[in-house]
């Protein structure tokens, strides 16, 4: 259930239940952002969508840009011409954006820029869990962490400011918790947005050739040693409680300490720490006194560990740290895993309650192709059409709703690393195993963001392969962001609708066929051929183009059911075996349509072999 | 004060509404309030938990064996929810049974309440099909659960069912109104569709 528009707008010193990202969203607007740009990645999305949604009323520019590292761009340029600016992304969407990153502090800022990191600990919904404080460290840029979704707006806030006042660029790392928490968060005062600035020429400031950077690297570390001074005293920075046994938690670490605490009801003192890089030193020197042994938690990485045992080795101070060797540094931070932890630490014998046993097998339900999903029917084109030819491709696959394609009866799934990956590592395979074709399968948001360098490389090199493009006409894993295949731009308006054929065509691709997947023989017809170039040491690309059957519903745009016509149904589970859909059922032995679910596609009906599949209404 | 709340079910079937509505609830009442949500791949058909957390608490997550109530969208579910609610803890489960397509080994609805009634908690089946019949509209399973939630005497006490009736009438219309107080009705009248098997005298 989204926020409708007058609750993120709402008015000052109300209380309003948010979103982490939502709150995000309205701590830049109060600090008055005049540029938001992102690509979608769970557990970031929101964020730019929420900015989206009330862009117009604002006269503020946002975008869903083609990948992170443009809409890094796109803000930091923002701030560079005085505009103070947000960009946004998944953890691993910083990876894309490095590049600009590691340079921004460097230059610095003319107005407030914050990059917010979404991190996705435990990988609900992402294919590492990497820890991105590290890029603070790693980049001369400060981190702020948030512990719930009323800090997160509060420090978005904050970290506009001190941007601002430091000419620096800030990032705030959260994390599931709290991107995908919802919360009561009081509203502050929105101001009026600066959206537009200037750009002087002054090229000695912002153009990092090696004269200039060398000059930049001395401020760089100046600023970082005076922004650490300033955290020390940021008010979500504090000392609760008093005790020998201090538990310093940082950023979402916090709130399971602080209910840990309570669970034990122990004298504990608690350093709350929102500013995890760099960590300030004074503030560590302040909470010392009386403290014996310290408990540090965090989520994922000992980052503050580290920054802490650095400090105290400094300060010479033996004092007992425990952090990641009794809590871990894998998967999410849960009670649980911290009550234990501590009680350890205070001497206290803790036993958790003990769940109910349950004596029946739970079947697992891990996340399948939606009902009418039209990766299903390619992915049954694609493996009929290789069957025929009697090849076992290498199928390298990509980030999106089709790595789904990994399960049974699919299997077309053989290798998943980032994005772009699939046409990337086919590029790579080609050359290395001669006697399989190589199919890359890739989403067409995903096309744009990351598949065409690799494309234009594998035509360049001349590298066979087919690159299988699944254009759903949508970003579908994410909530259906609109992209240039779309034409549709973030605020809603229609901008120039960019075809995939066509740069296939213009990068002078060998073999190019658009196909609609319900259109089953069709579909096979053109990746058979798609996959004999390939097969001859082409590039075939082929464009699999069918709206997402999620939003195609939801527009109305897809209707009817189907169902078994028992009498001709001759109970040999075709359907059922090949295409795994959610709405047919096995009834003993018999193939039945579970009319709530059936969206309708069509596509059992079209691969039963006795036409035993009729449209019903 | 706590009260920890687990929602579970399939993607697609409503939860993260079921979720909001009683955040908003909540906030309606001035109550502190966490909701944790599964979005992403997740949502796509797998097994969705909705966490949600009122009271004197800060951490969004709820510990093993210690939710007050887990309510289940879906009866297979409520199975694999059951390691988060405590002792004598409320299950409170819809007759929806959806097996997870391609698997042979699916325990049935009878199996399903066989082993519940087996176990130290307290349990009501919720006849939601009943409920979608009347209205003729099956996207009302969600609201009418929280309905049946909002029936239980410490929980109304937080989360009085007037509040609710207008927040989800405000929000989700005239319909979403009616399913809910038709889940509260049912699990508040029909009481012959309890089984208790615990009585937490601590509590």
């Amino acid at each position: 259930m989204s926020r409708p528009k007058t609750e993120i707008l709402g008015e000052p010193d109300s209380t309003v239940l948010l979103l982490g990202n939502e709150a995000i969203a309205r701590g830049a607007i109060e600090y008055g952002i005049g540029v938001a740009a992102a690509y979608p990645g769970t557990p970031s999305s929101e964020v730019v969508e929420t900015l989206a949604k009330i862009s117009k009323e604002l006269g503020i520019y946002v975008e869903w840009s083609v990948n992170e590292k443009t809409a890094f761009e796109v803000a930091y340029a923002a701030a560079m011409s005085g505009v103070p600016s947000l960009t946004s992304m998944k953890h691993v969407g910083l990876n894309v954006a490095s590049d600009p990153l590691m340079s921004s502090a460097y230059t610095g800022v003319r107005a407030g820029f914050i990059i917010v990191t979404a991190d996705d600990p435990y990988m609900h919904s992402s294919q590492n869990e990497q820890d991105n404080r590290w890029y603070g460290l790693h980049a001369y840029i400060p981190v702020l962490e948030p512990s719930n979704p009323q800090e997160a707006k509060d420090l978005t806030f904050l970290g506009l400011e001190l941007s601002e006042r430091f000419n620096h660029p800030f990032i705030l790392r959260s994390v599931t918790r709290v991107s995908h928490v919802r919360a009561p968060v009081r509203l502050g005062v929105i101001r009026p947005p600066r959206t537009l600035g200037s750009f002087p020429r002054e090229p000695e400031k912002w153009a990092v050739i090696p004269s200039n950077a060398r000059k930049m690297k001395f401020r760089v570390i100046e600023k970082w040693r005076a922004i650490e001074e300033v955290l020390a005293d940021v008010p979500q920075n504090r000392v609760e409680g008093e005790g020998m046994v201090m538990v310093v938690a940082s950023g979402i670490g916090y709130s399971y300490a602080k209910d840990s605490i309570r669970l034990l009801k122990q004298k504990v003192k608690l350093l709350k720490i929102s500013t995890p890089v760099p960590l300030p030193r004074r503030l560590i020197e302040q909470a010392l006194d009386g403290v014996e042994k310290i408990l540090v938690v965090e989520e994922t990485d000992p980052i503050v560990e580290m920054q802490l045992k650095s400090i105290l080795y400094d300060m010479k101070q033996q004092i007992e740290v425990h952090g990641e060797d009794v809590i871990g540094r894998i998967g999410e931070l849960t009670i649980d895993r911290v009550v234990q932890a501590l009680a350890k630490l205070l001497g206290e014998n803790w036993v958790p309650p003990q769940p109910i046993k349950v004596d029946i097998e739970v079947p697992s339900r891990p996340p399948i192709l939606c009902p009418g999903c039209p990766h299903r029917a390619t992915f049954y084109a694609l493996k009929k059409a290789a069957k025929s030819l009697g090849i076992d491709p290498i199928y390298t696959g990509d980030i999106g709703c089709y790595s789904l394609g990994i399960s049974p009866p699919f299997n077309v799934q053989d290798v998943i690393i980032e994005m772009g990956g699939s046409i990337g590592l086919a590029n790579g395979f080609t050359h290395t195993v001669r006697d399989r074709p190589v199919v890359a399968i890739i989403g067409d948001s995903t096309f744009f963001h990351a598949g065409i360098p690799p494309m234009v490389n594998a035509i360049y090199n001349g590298s066979s392969m087919v690159i299988l493009v699944l254009d759903n006409e949508t970003t579908g894993m994410t909530g259906f962001q609109p992209h240039p295949g779309t034409g549709i731009r973030a605020s809603g308006e229609q901008g120039k609708r960019i075809f995939i054929e066509d740069i296939a065509k213009a990068a002078g691709a060998d073999f190019i066929a658009v196909f609609d997947p319900y259109n089953i023989d069709e579909a096979i017809d053109a990746i058979v051929k798609g996959l004999k170039v390939a097969v001859n040491g082409g590039v075939a690309v082929l464009v699999s183009r069918r709206m997402c059957s999620l939003l195609a519903s939801r527009l109305g745009l897809l209707k009817g059911t189907y169902a078994i016509d028992i009498d001709r149904c001759i109970g040999c589970l075709l359907c059922i075996k090949s295409l795994a859909c959610p709405a047919i059922l096995n009834e003993g032995g018999k193939p039945y349509i579970a009319e709530f679910i059936c969206r309708g596609c069509g596509v059992c009906a079209r691969i039963c072999p006795v036409k035993a599949v009729v449209k019903k209404n | 004060m706590k009260l920890d709340i687990l929602i579970v079910g399939v993607g697609g079937q409503g939860i993260i509404t079921m979720g909001s509505i009683i955040g908003e609830i909540c906030v309606k009442m001035g109550l502190n309030v966490r909701i944790a949500e599964t979005h992403g791949m997740a949502q796509r058909g797998g097994a969705v938990e909705v966490f949600i957390r009122i009271g004197d608490i800060d951490a969004p997550l709820i510990p093993l064996a210690s939710a007050d109530y887990v309510v289940a969208l879906e009866m297979i579910e409520s199975l694999r929810a059951l390691r988060y609610l405590k002792r004598c803890g409320w299950l409170l489960s819809s007759n929806v049974h959806l097996p997870p397509p391609n698997i042979d080994k699916i325990p049935t609805k009878s199996q399903i309440i066989e082993t519940l009634s087996k176990l130290p908690i307290n349990v009501m089946l919720i006849d939601v099909e009943k409920i979608v019949n009347e209205m003729k509209d099956s996207r009302v399973i969600n609201i009418a659960m929280v309905g049946a939630l909002l029936s239980f005497k410490d929980v109304e006490t937080f989360l009085p069912i007037d509040i609710a009736e207008d927040i989800v009438e405000k929000k989700l219309g005239e319909t979403n109104k009616k399913a809910l107080i038709m889940g509260y009705k049912q699990a508040m009248y029909e009481s012959s569709r309890k089984f208790i098997n615990c009585i937490d005298r601590d509590s």
